[in-house]
């Protein structure tokens, strides 16, 4: 922390109780320093620095961002002229009045609860406002409902217009206006908005014409007051907060030079529900610099950080595991949720002995759905297109999925596991066996090289060569999914997709339609939404063992750690009827299938395999 | 018509894949301490849609697992990516069946992994990657 910034305030304190213009001083005398600093100076907040005074020590501010702050007063005092404390924005707490507290007690307690000190606040009747830099907004609104003094204190902030138009005037460049950053920051907006793969790609930003044509970068100062104003139009492009969930699931901030997350903030505001983030490459070195965003993102399960110093930290990994509890993939490495507690004894063979009801052993590890890390969801988007496809229309799958080097092998486990009803039936392997590529009965060197087929012309020959056969796109709970990305070379990165499935197979032999299980994994090489090839493709076909879909199971052996409650979503009546006829629209469905499908994912066809389905014909 | 068919990679994949299906169940069945040298440091794994990184931390999980039997009915592999110095790595996949406890149960399974080859050794593969899932309902 800049000492000098402590010291410089407390020479210039005097201990007001209350000044001219009605405003109550919450600093004790002895440290009286912020309101002397704030007369004396005519202190401009950046909204890039951390909340000055004692507080600023505990939450993480840098000493870095005081001097920039000091900079930017003398630059922002002269160059336009503009108000003190403009970055400020008011936030109304009510409910104090009728509690046994005072005003003053009520500011005390709040201080407390949010680790800050509030350097201006007033009163206005039953309404007490606290000022405070836009990016601590949150940080104070969680206390909305906080119990004081016998009551409960209500919080609201009615400050994005507020918060908007301070932010755009701190980010306009010389020489021009807010109307015309703000019409500037939307048209950045709309060219890093990626609708398909619901990315907000604001990465490289140093990089962006648009930026670059308009002055963003020539003062260090309008390039921090840059990030909020362009958070602050992002958070007026969608109107409502179920619009920004739906159209925002990742946010690249990758190579922004960024040394703290204090500029983008907001973003978590913005965006809170986002599940993909990436601040790859930019200059953050340690917590403290991550520390807005400890309680926020509370949906994220990638974040990919890589290029930071703050990486190399002893503690990292673990930290961010623990600040985000639904993390699966940090920095492409998966996250090791799981506690397992070491077995008392050394290695024993038969540690758990206890059944469930079917008389089954318990594993230490309850079953779990699909783990998919898949940033952009470009993977499962991929993967509803291949199968919409696949079963009649393979010459389309092999052109937009294959390239020469792809290669393509299957084979037959003919003893599997089954369902009972299969048990004893005839299988009908006959049209597979020869093209089964099953090494445990494969000893024949030629031949395992020969039923490899590689390039497309080999692989269609050989699907071609097969029965056909149906997948049901539509029956979620046939389906199962892993994947993640792995890398498979030094340098080269591949996603590995691991599919559990079943068709139905016109069986040529029998007369019949046999219903068949299958699993299959890919090795793809992906480079965009629309650059997705397959590297490696096997196929494993076996007897019909029900269900592929997982779902999960109610009596875990092992508590996993604790994860945040997440409140189950209901939507109102109304709510479902417009996703129904929006759904049964986008997919051609009838009302009632729409609803079926909807009422399968909860309500939440974001990410989810139907979604994909529904919402896509297969390759163009 | 010309293929871009490696027969020389194919014969790697397909001898490491044999060795490995020849040792790994049989570690998994009988020797569970010897699982974490199977594993790069770092290996992700998806075992049951859980995420578990790193042979150790694999190996202390399966140390809790019940009296194990994995039968690997099947299996099939291919070469990934070359690594430039002969070797490549591997892709394999294996559907079987397993038995819990003290369970006469089979339960089918199916395994998929990411094999590296060492550095330096062209015979010596680690797992970079693995899905498990129980398959049967």
């Amino acid at each position: 922390m800049g000492s000098n910034g402590i010291q410089k305030r407390t020479g210039g304190g005097r201990p007001t109780r209350i000044d001219q213009d009605g405003d109550l001083d919450m600093d004790a005398p002895s440290k009286t320093g912020g309101r002397g600093a704030r007369r004396g100076g005519g202190r401009s907040i950046d909204i890039n620095s951390a909340p000055k005074g004692p507080a600023a020590d505990r939450t993480g501010a840098s000493g870095s961002g005081v001097t920039r702050s000091r900079g930017g007063r003398s630059r922002g005092g002269t160059r336009k002229g503009r108000p003190t404390d403009q970055s400020m924005i008011g936030i109304k707490v009510c409910g104090w009045k009728q509690s046994k507290g005072s005003a003053e007690e009520c500011v005390r307690f709040l201080e407390r609860k949010t680790n800050m000190k509030f350097r201006k606040t007033s009163k206005h009747g039953d309404t007490l406002v606290i000022y405070i830099p836009p990016a601590r907004l949150q940080a104070v609104l969680d206390w909305d409902k906080a119990k004081f003094a016998g009551v409960n204190l209500r919080i609201t902030a009615d400050v994005i217009t507020d918060l908007f138009n301070t932010t755009m005037a701190a980010a306009t460049p010389q020489n021009s206006n807010t109307t015309a950053t703000i019409g500037i920051l939307e048209q950045v907006l709309e060219v890093r908005y990626k609708p398909e793969t619901r990315l907000l790609d604001l990465s490289n930003l140093g990089e962006e014409p648009l930026l670059k044509a308009n002055g963003f970068f020539e003062l260090n100062s309008t390039t921090s007051k840059m990030f909020p104003a362009l958070m602050a139009v992002a958070d007026k492009k969608f109107a409502s907060q179920q619009a920004k969930r739906d159209a925002v699931v990742s946010v690249s901030l990758a190579n922004n030079s960024l040394s703290s997350i204090s500029p983008v903030t907001t973003l978590s505001l913005t965006f809170p529900d986002i599940r993909n983030l990436t601040l790859e490459g930019n200059r953050i070195a340690d917590m403290k610099s991550m520390e807005g965003w400890k309680n926020r993102f509370r949906f994220l399960e990638v974040l990919i950080m890589t290029g930071n110093p703050i990486v190399d930290l002893p503690d990292y990994r673990h930290e961010m595991i623990r600040r985000y509890p639904r993390l699966t993939l940090l920095d492409n490495t998966l996250v090791d949720r799981p506690k397992i507690e070491p077995v008392a004894g050394g290695p024993s063979q038969n540690p758990s002995t206890s059944v469930d009801a079917k008389g089954r052993p318990i594993l230490p590890l309850p079953t779990k759905p699909d783990l998919t890390v898949d940033m952009n969801g470009w993977v499962m988007n991929f993967l509803a297109k291949y199968y919409v496809s696949y079963d009649n229309s393979k010459d389309v799958v092999i052109k937009y999925c294959y390239t020469a080097e792809s290669k393509f092998s299957l084979s037959v486990n003919t003893s599997a596991p089954r369902v009972e009803a299969q048990q004893g039936e005839r299988q009908f392997w006959d049209d597979y066996i020869p093209k089964s590529r099953n090494m445990k009965r494969l000893q024949d060197t030629s031949e395992i090289i020969s039923r490899v087929a590689v390039g497309p012309s080999e692989i269609f020959e050989l699907w071609n060569s097969l029965p056909a056969v149906k997948h049901d796109m539509s029956n979620i709970a046939a389906w199962c999914f892993d994947i993640f990305p792995v890398e498979v070379a030094p340098g080269v990165e591949g996603v590995f997709v691991c599919v559990h499935g079943e068709f139905e197979e016109e069986n040529k032999k029998s007369g019949k339609v046999i219903k068949r299980s299958f699993d299959r994994t890919f090795m793809l090489h992906v480079t965009g939404p629309e650059a997705i090839k397959v590297v490696s493709d096997m196929l494993v076909i076996r007897s019909y063992s029900g269900l592929a879909g997982v779902k999960v199971e109610s009596v875990p052996t092992v508590e996993p750690i604790p994860e945040t409650p997440v409140p189950k979503y209901e939507p109102t009546p109304e709510e479902k009827q417009t996703k129904i006829t929006q759904l049964a629209e986008t997919a051609g469905l009838t009302e009632k299938a729409a609803e079926d499908a909807l009422v399968h994912s909860d309500w939440d066809l974001e990410n989810s395999w139907d979604r994909y389905v529904y919402c896509h014909v297969g390759f163009p | 018509m010309t293929t871009h068919k490696d027969p020389k990679l194919i014969n790697i994949a397909t001898d490491a894949a044999r060795h490995f299906v020849d040792t790994y169940y049989p570690a998994l069945n009988h020797e569970r301490q010897t699982l974490e040298a199977f594993y790069h440091s770092n290996a992700s794994i998806a075992w049951n849609g859980n995420a578990i990184s790193g042979g150790a931390a694999f190996s202390s999980f399966f140390a809790t697992m019940p009296k194990s039997f994995y039968d690997p009915q099947s299996f099939d592999a291919q070469p990934l990516v070359s690594d430039g110095m002969g070797s490549c790595s591997v892709m394999l996949i294996v559907s079987g069946a397993v038995k819990y406890g003290e369970s006469n149960e089979q339960r089918g399974f199916s395994e998929s992994f990411v094999l590296k080859p060492e550095p330096g050794s062209q015979s010596k593969f680690k797992i970079a990657a693995q899905t498990f899932r129980i398959v049967t309902a």
